[in-house]
């Protein structure tokens, strides 16, 4: 699976961190290491394991021999998921090479086969135990016809036939649930390194010791010991919604649920009018036996219909009152019924926990009612609606299942914003304790999702946000990409590169001497000694290539390609096997670098006339905050800062149809440009005659861009040219002749435009004279 | 395994590829490896891809074990009903939690739309009139975007290509010969030209 840039570039920096760690750790004896120490910090949704295992594919590739990495998680189900993904499923491409295990399999001839990568998958159940010697007999058991020894010492020893040890890379999937006995364990088998990922930063007491060696013996920072993947790059790549709303109900439950009812049905309409349908999915959640208000199990001995359990009465009023089709709905909860009073035959409940998940999966049921033991595993992207009972409504609780709904469906977000939107319903009885949890959800979301828009409802009674369709709709033609130009000379630069299939002293790392614990002697007599290892696993040229371009381009259109598509990576030459730190490797990356500026260098934008055009879609707007305009194409709009609704109200007043452009799932303009994200959302969107303007009033950190023609000049393909682009920046400034922009004064603004192939700036005192000079055109 | 699903589904296309060694050694200079598959063709199918004889076992269905070394030059050197078979059979999205089940799209006369899946997407091979795998470039996409709407079928497109020097944000393109040599099980480190076809 391709990566997005963000994950690309943590991926590259934990395992550059790792190579220059390893080069020369730190020891706690003669023997042991001071393991590498890096927390992943990533948000839920954001392709943790995509990056986790091409982390591991690039320390490979650093490592003097072939490395033994043992992936942890903490639930069976996350575990057996992480399990196919890795050995087969969709992250196996991203671990070439690698024999992919559980630790169960584990056998003696894995570890002395030093020619293959290996990767053990378990659970810290299967280690997890206080007591070392007796210990878990599950484990041992399990290997004593296969292994001599047990499984933990030989993970310890791992041990080659030549005597030496392999790396050990410790990976911790959701690392916040590392525990200090997890912790200890761990560090018995003296890994090389312990990676963690996790949303929010969290190392276990027992790893204190660790910190402190490599804060006081290597000066680490506590920027050091993380790599942070940045939220508003997650959000932008549209892996996940945009934005979370929470609507408070001290109503009874009915009232919420069919509010929620309502918004889903919208939804569904919306999701189901897409190029690639889905159907949006809900979960409820509530206690299981207990009755409303009372903290005692419920007598179960009664007819259903006399039952007060919340999941019965949730399935009732779903089915009963809303007219739910049953099959689409599950109870996953021990909900339980006393024999001779069965529940209805269409009702469907699975009380088998983990056991029953492929059946829950198989059922792909829309409404899904739960008490918290929904696994952690569970992320179907298409589920963007939850209601909460109140007995269920902790800040707490109410986080963990905002994770579960926090995914967006086709990782790509949509026209219609309530499908880019994260749905909450919580019921409540009392005000006041109400209100309380609500603002610690609300700074608890802020830290832990700072780039996901927020909106909350105390009261609701209905919806929380409005919903508000274009009035006229309109469109804009789509911008894409046309690098014709650009393939010949991409084939010149890549004719230009080496042949290393043939070895040599180029292909060989320089200055990248890495230590490898290394028996010598036999018997009683063996020692063991550090020696020095000059060179690194082989990586094939191509590799390097297409990790080197992915790194500085990663393609615009939201999505992958661009410079890759147009080379011959298929070629011989890029088969030669080479390391990582040779001249050889150096080489192969200084191409890729030519080839992505030969691309962005030949390649145009242009106006496509021929693929449908983007229709401007309906917004959702906070009603408590909305404010309305008269001649914009919605009615009202909310979340505008106070720039952004001057420049809406001078807008207003031109007497021009404008809309305001939604980021991430409105008109964008792809940018060819090395330094910054590869997708361009201008904030407004105004129609002078035949003619649309796209305003930008924060493109002023653009300008000083080499590449700033590449995103003015949209070319066309014989038709008239319909898209014109305008940036706004505050304070007046000049454009000189030779191209440098002088800045005059920090009073009113500019306005650039681009003409006859050059940068124009233009001033203005006020925000109406922006509007004036932006759509002269 | 896969040949249950093969044989459970009337008319369809399989691929069966062996699971190929896989050892970067840091001494050995090259590795040699050999990737073998099996090619399972419903007669139906065949005639209409390629225009080729094939005779009919019993139940409709031929099978072909070719053993030879896949590598780039060969998927290169494919004849485009070649190609089409072995895009529909080995097609695989990362992004998605299974395999789609590609099938051969039934209508004559359509020069690049090759396939759907069970979502309803659009597949399609550029080809050069007679020559080899084509480029995804202005003229061909016109020629995708109108087949596609002759077809019924709406974006995005996914297009096999050997270049993509036209990007459209309908189109996901899948680069020959390197993602069919993904889908076939090669990854990154391993030779995608083999040692003894190389002259």
């Amino acid at each position: 699976m391709d990566l997005l840039g963000f994950q690309e570039k943590a991926a590259s920096q934990i395992a550059r961190r790792f190579a220059d760690y390893a080069a020369d750790p730190l020891m706690v004896d003669r023997q042991t290491t001071v393991p590498f120490l890096q927390t992943l910090v990533s948000i839920t949704g954001s392709g943790k394991t995509l990056i986790l295992a091409d982390t591991i594919a690039q320390i490979r590739d650093h490592l003097p021999i072939q490395p033994i990495v043992l992936w942890i998680s903490k639930g069976r189900i996350v575990v057996s998921q992480a399990y196919a993904n890795l050995s087969s499923g969709k992250y196996a491409e991203n671990l070439p090479g690698f024999m992919v295990k559980p630790l169960l399999q584990l056998a003696p001839s894995d570890v002395e086969d030093e020619a293959t990568p290996l990767l053990l998958v378990a659970t810290v159940g299967k280690f997890a135990v206080e007591d070392e010697e007796g210990g878990d007999l599950r484990v041992f058991r399990a290997q004593l016809d296969l292994a001599s020894e047990s499984l933990w010492t030989l993970l310890a020893k791992r041990r080659t036939p030549t005597g030496r040890r392999r790396p050990l890379i410790v990976v911790y999937d959701e690392g916040h649930n590392l525990s200090d006995l997890q912790t200890r364990r761990l560090l018995q088998l003296a890994p090389d390194a312990l990676i963690s990922a996790s949303a929010t930063m969290a190392l276990p007491a027992r790893l204190e010791n660790t910190i402190t060696r490599l804060r006081n013996d290597r000066g680490w920072l506590d920027a050091h010991f993380t790599t942070a993947v940045s939220s508003k790059e997650v959000v932008a790549s549209g892996l996940v919604k945009e934005r979370i709303a929470i609507g408070g109900y001290v109503t009874p439950m009915e009232t919420a649920i069919d509010a929620m009812l309502a918004d889903m049905g919208d939804a569904q309409d919306a999701a189901g009018k897409l190029p690639v349908p889905f159907r949006p999915k809900a979960i409820y959640v509530c206690s299981t036996n207990t009755v409303d208000g009372v903290p005692i199990a419920e007598d179960i001995k009664r007819p259903f219909l006399d039952r007060q359990a919340r999941p019965i009465l949730i399935w009732r009023h779903l089915i009963e009152t809303a007219g739910v089709d049953p099959s689409k709905v599950v109870v996953y909860s021990q909900l339980k019924f006393a024999p001779g009073f069965a529940p209805p035959p269409s009702m469907r409940v699975l009380s088998g926990g983990d056991n029953d998940y492929t059946t829950f999966l198989q059922g792909d049921f829309e409404h899904i009612i739960f008490n918290l033991g929904l696994q952690e595993g569970w992320d179907d992207p298409t589920c963007g609606f939850a209601y909460i009972d109140k007995e269920m409504a902790s800040s707490r609780q109410i986080t963990q299942v905002i994770g579960r709904v926090l995914r967006q469906p086709g990782a790509e977000h949509y026209p219609d914003s309530a499908l880019n939107t994260a749905h909450f319903y919580i019921r409540s009885d009392e005000k006041g304790v109400f209100d309380d949890i609500l603002e610690d959800i609300c700074s608890q979301l802020i830290t832990e999702h700072p780039s996901i828009t927020l909106t909350i409802k105390k009261d609701a009674s209905g919806k929380v946000l409005e919903k508000i369709n274009p009035e006229p709709p309109r469109t804009v033609p789509t911008i894409g990409i046309l690098s014709s130009t650009a393939k010949d000379p991409i084939a010149g630069i890549i004719n230009g590169i080496m042949d290393f299939s043939q070895g040599g002293p180029n292909t060989v790392g320089q200055g990248s001497r890495m230590l490898v614990l290394q028996e010598i002697g036999v018997g009683a007599e063996a020692t063991f000694e550090w020696v020095e290892v000059e060179h690194s696993n082989r990586v094939t040229a191509r590799a390097i290539f297409r990790r080197e371009l992915q790194r500085l381009y990663s393609g615009a259109l939201r999505r992958a390609g661009g410079p890759i598509n147009l080379v011959d990576i298929e070629l011989p030459k890029f088969d030669a096997l080479i390391e990582l730190t040779s001249p050889a490797a150096d080489h192969i990356r200084a191409k890729a670098r030519e080839v992505v500026e030969a691309y962005i260098g030949h390649s145009r934008i242009f106006q496509n006339d021929f693929d449908a055009p983007y229709s401007v879609g309906p917004v959702q707007v906070d009603p408590a905050e909305a404010v309305p305009f008269s001649k914009a194409l919605h009615s009202k709009y909310s979340g505008l800062n106070p720039l952004e609704l001057k420049f809406a109200r001078a807008l207003d007043k031109s007497q021009r149809v404008w809309a305001r452009n939604p980021r991430n799932s409105g008109f964008y303009i792809p940018l060819l440009d090395l330094s910054s994200a590869s997708t361009y959302w201008p904030d407004f969107l105004v129609w002078v005659d035949k003619v649309i303007v796209a305003i930008d009033t924060k493109g002023g950190h653009l300008l000083t861009d080499a590449t700033l023609g590449k995103l003015f000049e949209i070319d066309t393909l014989g038709e008239p040219a319909k898209v014109v682009l305008r940036l706004v920046s505050e304070g007046e400034a000049q454009v000189s002749a030779g191209g440098q922009i002088n800045k005059l004064s920090s009073n009113g603004f500019t306005v650039w435009s681009w003409k006859a192939g050059k940068l124009h700036a233009q001033n203005a005192e006020d925000e109406k004279k922006v509007v004036k000079l932006a759509l002269a055109v | 395994m896969m040949l249950d699903e093969v044989f459970g589904e009337d008319n369809r296309l399989g691929i069966i590829n062996w699971q190929k060694a896989y050892s970067p050694k840091n001494d050995a200079k090259t590795v040699s490896k050999t990737t073998e598959y099996v090619l399972v063709y419903a007669k139906d199918r065949a005639r209409a891809a390629g225009g080729r004889l094939v005779e009919p076992l019993g139940g409709g269905f031929e099978y072909r074990l070719l053993t030879k070394t896949i590598d780039a030059r060969t998927v290169l050197s494919m004849q485009r009903s070649e190609l089409i078979d072995i895009v529909l059979t080995s097609h695989w999205e990362t992004q998605r939690r299974s395999a789609p089940s590609l099938s051969f799209f039934d209508g004559a006369g359509y020069q690049y739309l090759i396939g759907t899946d069970d979502a309803g997407e659009g597949y399609f091979l550029i080809w050069d009139n007679g020559g080899p795998v084509g480029s995804l470039d202005l003229e061909t996409y016109k020629t995708v975007v109108t087949e596609g709407r002759r077809a019924g079928i709406k974006p995005p497109y996914h297009v096999y290509a050997r270049y993509e020097t036209f990007q459209s944000p309908n189109v996901r393109f899948w680069k020959i010969p390197d993602r069919i040599l993904t889908h076939l099980g090669l990854d990154e480190n391993d030779e995608y030209n083999s040692a003894e076809q190389e002259g």
